[in-house]
């Protein structure tokens, strides 16, 4: 069978077809697993979350794609969910509970460790984030995605120059924070590596 | 110290998970789809007068030693074409929106582009079927013949301004609703109205409309919409919006 293109898989998920909305599921829930880490820095819920945002993004299957890329939209999906990710999780309780049990995969040490590891750090990261206004949280976790501001401004709906704006504004009001808090994470001059480089600039708008 | 201004690096989901999820989504999604869509399907103009008129006839043809396929009406299976790479249904294939176009082109040029079996860039001849309970166009490489040998009747009359009407609607629905955006949102009373209104203008007057269940949670609520031509029916799907 051909590769089909994310948005033959959304067309033919419109039209019911849960096989082919599986097959996007394949292709983007780690990209959304990650995303909802990082807001929540919880392995274990983030999985859960994946879950959660393709069971919402199902029902609003109906709506035209109009990238090629089904993963923006995927993403403003789970931003909405994470709005309040504990809400979330308990109207999909019954589905969730549904899930079948892990596996009987070996547990690899150096794994478990490494997840503990992130989730310390991910704590500790989102302990400065979440002293920014929410917008400008929403735009950084976009960048930590790697997402160009055209598909950031998909994810938020808002236009790509207020993207900028705010991505802009992150990042001044992080350096006032890593300078003025005492914090470990406060080297100024990482900040524009490592939290707000990661959005390509795409047009020049 | 540079290290902590980073999120942690991207991981792939615990071994086997991927896979488990998966299937788990799907199982769901098929849950969620009696649930909400399933109770329109039950009630399908249209198939009452179908097994009526056409019950006597197949047991006329049956006492005759001969074999009836009831041919769905045109306007049951304007949901897509499904091009297959062989004259039996199991085999691979490609799915793709009606548009009103002849399925046999559709999918000849799906064969032209060398997208169904690897090398081959020649369309054999194809054939147009439906299935008595499908709600799309099957189109097999094949002699005339296929159809009956697969339990399937040719594509019935009307099908091509059946289909075209049914993507002009649905266009128009969409881009009228302003659902084209992922967060935009318009509740049930609107959505029902310009439903309405579009399917009137498009002379789909038969269609009703279904509201799905109240959503859990609270919130805005918003609508987003699920076609069932077979059902002739416009499902407002209702959620909260977080």
């Amino acid at each position: 069978m051909r590769h089909l293109s994310d948005r033959e898989l959304w067309d033919l998920a419109g039209r019911g077809d849960e096989s082919a909305f599986g097959e996007l599921f394949g292709r983007h829930a780690r990209a959304v697993y990650n995303f909802c880490f990082r807001r929540t820095a919880d392995w274990a819920a983030a999985e859960d979350l994946v879950s959660v945002v393709f069971l919402q993004a199902w029902r609003v299957r109906g709506i035209p794609l109009e990238r090629d890329s089904a993963l923006p939209w995927l993403l403003g999906v789970a931003m909405n969910v994470l709005r309040d990710h504990h809400r979330s999780l308990r109207r999909f309780r019954h589905a969730l509970e549904r899930m079948p049990p892990p596996l009987d995969a070996p547990d690899i040490a150096d794994d478990v460790a490494g997840r503990i590891d992130d989730e310390r750090a991910m704590r500790r990261l989102l302990g400065i984030v979440t002293l920014l206004d929410q917008r400008d949280q929403d735009v950084l976790l976009c960048s930590w995605s790697g997402l160009s501001y055209e598909e950031a401004a998909v994810v938020l709906d808002v236009p790509v120059g207020t993207v900028r704006s705010r991505l802009s504004r992150a990042k001044a009001r992080l350096r006032e924070l890593a300078s003025t808090n005492g914090h470990s994470l406060g080297e100024a001059p990482a900040l524009s590596g490592a939290i707000v480089e990661p959005v390509q600039e795409v047009d020049g708008t | 110290m540079k290290r902590d201004l980073r999120p942690p690096a991207d991981r792939d989901l615990p071994p086997g998970r991927l896979s488990q999820r998966r299937e788990h989504l799907v199982d769901e999604l098929l849950t969620m789809g009696r649930e909400t869509v399933g109770g329109a399907s039950r009630r399908r103009p249209g198939r009452r007068w179908v097994a009526l008129v056409l019950a006597p006839a197949a047991a006329l043809a049956l006492a005759a030693g001969a074999y009836a396929i009831i041919t769905p009406p045109a306007e049951d299976v304007v949901n897509g074409i499904g091009c297959y790479a062989e004259g039996r249904t199991d085999s691979d294939g490609a799915f793709v929106g009606a548009d009103g176009r002849d399925p046999v082109e559709v999918c000849a040029e799906i064969w032209e582009d060398g997208a169904m079996v690897q090398g081959v860039r020649q369309a054999p001849p194809l054939v147009a079927c439906v299935a008595p309970e499908g709600d799309g166009v099957s189109v097999f490489p094949g002699d005339p013949g296929i159809c009956q040998r697969l339990g399937m009747s040719p594509l019935p009359q009307g099908y091509r301004h059946a289909a075209a009407r049914f993507a002009a609607m649905r266009e128009e629905l969409v881009r009228r609703t302003h659902l084209d955006a992922p967060q935009n949102c318009m509740g049930v009373d609107d959505a029902r109205a310009i439903t309405r209104e579009v399917l009137d203008a498009h002379g789909l007057t038969a269609w009703s409309i279904e509201v799905g269940p109240a959503p859990e949670g609270e919130g805005r609520e918003c609508v987003s919409l699920a076609f069932d031509p077979r059902a002739r029916t416009v499902t407002l799907l209702r959620a909260v919006e977080y």
